[in-house]
């Protein structure tokens, strides 16, 4: 099975992930809050979260199984009360192979099973060129917030939508279904679903 | 396996990725798989490197890249020297 790694964000990841947030693709696909620190602020911001023990921003480093580093993902805010997040990631141009669908699935796994959250929250750019096409993110939206962040020299709308423990499963084996040999037997194998 | 023979199947692949949108025969060798080419996606791109695979009975290097896949003719050159001395990177 092709996979990926996750592994702690540490104070030596954080200006590699500076770097990758430098990346206009990546810019245009992710809020631009996190782009618009400087190298010394997020430097700051990142130390505090590590040192806090990332209970309200918990961020991973994407590896392969050879342990070479691809990429970032993150779930932010977390709200430990009503027990939900939203999740964001980011990888290396030369590794936008899927990837980063691998590592949502990973992590998704990892909020529902090992945090015990209840809903996982995914917000996509209007324009996203790093996952699935425009249309299928269209069609999964439940909700869109129209002109929501300025990137990229224009205003993107975002889409929106959830997923709770059991629609995880049957999108996990539908997304996975074709390139994993461990998806659930009899997965449906329509609304190929992920992201990158 | 001749380079012509691999370049057919590669495009045959390459075709059912993108839902016959486009027929084998219609793509060039120099035609690029991601972007403005034949358009494929990050996860498509996933689903590719299984079909190839399977289609040639090969083990791909966990860390292949997208320049390794930029062109069918870069895709069919990784497969040929995958064929030749196993998984390749």
């Amino acid at each position: 099975m092709r996979e990926v790694q996750l592994r702690p964000y540490e104070e030596s990841d954080i200006l590699p992930r500076y770097r990758l947030f430098q990346d206009r693709p990546v810019q245009e696909n992710i809020l631009p809050l996190n782009f618009q620190l400087t190298e010394e602020e997020l430097l700051h911001r990142d130390r505090r979260i590590i040192a806090d023990g990332q209970r309200q921003r918990l961020i991973f480093v994407v590896e392969t199984n050879r342990g070479t580093p691809i990429g970032y993902i993150w779930a932010y805010p977390i709200h430990w009360r009503s027990r939900w997040t939203e999740v964001a990631l980011a990888i290396a141009p030369q590794y936008r192979l899927g990837y980063g669908a691998l590592a949502l699935v990973k992590m998704v796994e990892f909020l529902f099973d090992e945090l015990d959250l209840h809903t996982v929250v995914h917000q996509i750019y209007e324009g996203n060129t790093l996952m699935q096409q425009d249309q299928q993110i269209r069609h999964m939206a439940t909700l869109v917030q129209r002109a929501e962040v300025w990137s990229g020299g224009r205003y993107r709308s975002s889409f929106l939508w959830s997923q709770t423990r059991a629609q995880f499963r049957w999108d996990r084996a539908s997304l996975l279904g074709e390139v994993a040999d461990d998806a659930a037997p009899g997965a449906p194998a329509a609304g190929e679903r992920g992201a990158e | 396996m001749q380079h012509q023979e691999r370049l057919q199947l590669v495009k045959e692949v390459l075709s059912e990725l993108v839902g016959r949108r486009v027929a084998p025969d219609e793509i060039p060798d120099d035609c690029t798989l991601f972007g403005a080419g034949l358009g494929l996606d990050s996860y498509l791109g996933l689903k590719l490197i299984v079909r190839l695979e399977e289609r040639f009975g090969i083990l791909l290097d966990e860390e292949i890249t997208l320049d390794e896949l930029s062109t069918v003719t870069a895709v069919a050159n990784l497969v040929a020297r995958c064929q030749a001395g196993g998984a390749v990177s």
